[in-house]
């Protein structure tokens, strides 16, 4: 009977727990910048993701501004990739299909091989992926701005190495990131599980916008 | 070792994952059945390895951007070419299900004998029932790769 009642209580506990963390909105990642004011008060200056400006495959100039209302699913791949890549693209369409008629959510995808993937090469790409531009921006500029927005902003990984499939490394996180240029969540593009929790985690952001 | 136990009482009871629903199994010698049984399990590795992360766990490749290889009319028609194709890579844009796929698949280095195996099991996975790809042939047809 004790022991029927320690289980019970043990259940409560964590039932309530669960909940509790169902209305919780998502952290703010980052390494963040810590402030003294006058008053002796600290304030905390979140990491943001920095000003950017790139080309999609309608050569459509994109920029923090083009989010400016929505939260958007950042990643880094090349056209060309034989790795990771189509496992990351078979993810992403699910992120896709499931708001596609959300004009809340977009997705954001960086080549990191810009010297081939040019603006014909990423429009040919998303036509055979059947994805809306709007939706779905596949981005190029610079080499090295690509690569210092994925490493000082995305905190992702990307290296030319003439070793690995297709010339170039990079790491198959998924960023997620809301309107007010903040990191909300990193997942990992290649586990289907990794991206059931990216899914709930983008309702609950739409939640925390709606209130706002 | 232990594998080898595996695959041997696999063989033994006759239950490979394509089993009995498979109508190009059921026309198998006994013999046959037992190697396409052990191709299916060994195949499942290599494919894995060199093939999934392209055409996916389930075959279903990506879009217009990856052929699927489930229910695809290539690999019906086209079964003769698949073992250069494995081996050599694309050459000319292949036509999928009447969709052109640019000419981007990879070289692999695979034996004949693993060529069999990963090729019978892409043939008799998914709800294929394309039948067993023997090494003898194999042999055959990798010996006119151009």
């Amino acid at each position: 009977m004790r022991i029927a009642s320690i289980i019970f209580l043990f259940v409560l506990f964590l039932t309530a727990s669960c909940s509790f963390q169902n209305k919780e909105s998502l952290p703010v990642l980052g390494r963040h910048d810590f402030v003294e004011q006058n008053d002796g008060t600290i304030d905390t200056i979140f990491h943001q993701i920095k000003d950017f400006s790139f080309v999609d495959q309608d050569s459509v100039m994109i920029t923090n501004d083009t989010f400016a209302n929505q939260l958007y699913v950042a990643d880094f791949f090349f056209t060309s990739c034989p790795s990771i890549c189509p496992i990351m693209k078979v993810q992403l369409l699910r992120v896709y299909e499931k708001y596609q008629e959300n004009d809340r959510v977009a997705i954001l995808s960086h080549t990191i091989d810009p010297e081939y993937d040019i603006v014909p090469v990423l429009k040919d790409y998303a036509t055979r992926l059947e994805v809306e531009t709007d939706k779905w921006h596949f981005v190029t500029g610079e080499k090295e701005t690509i690569y210092d927005m994925a490493q000082t902003s995305y905190y992702v990984a990307t290296r030319e190495n003439a070793q690995a499939p297709g010339g170039y490394e990079h790491s198959g996180a998924f960023i997620l990131v809301d309107p007010n240029r903040h990191i909300r969540g990193v997942y990992d593009g290649t586990d289907p599980e990794a991206i059931d929790k990216l899914l709930l985690d983008i309702d609950t952001l739409l939640g925390e916008i709606n209130e706002k | 070792m232990k594998n080898r136990l595996v695959i041997f009482l696999l063989v033994i009871v006759g239950c490979g994952p394509a089993g009995t629903e498979n109508a190009a199994y059921e026309q198998l010698s006994r013999a046959d059945k037992a190697k396409f049984n052990k191709y299916i399990l060994l195949g499942k590795e290599i494919y894995d390895n060199n093939c999934a992360s392209c055409h996916q766990d389930n075959g279903m490749g990506l879009r217009g951007i990856i052929p699927p290889l489930v229910n695809a009319d290539y690999m019906k028609e086209s079964q003769m070419e698949i073992p250069c194709l494995l081996l050599k890579g694309a050459r000319d844009t292949l036509l999928v299900n009447g969709r052109a796929y640019p000419p981007e698949m990879p070289a692999h280095q695979l034996t004949n004998l693993e060529l069999a195996e990963v090729i019978t099991y892409i043939n008799n996975s998914w709800g294929n029932q394309l039948g067993l790809m023997s090494v003898k042939k194999i042999d055959s047809l990798v010996a006119i790769c151009n």
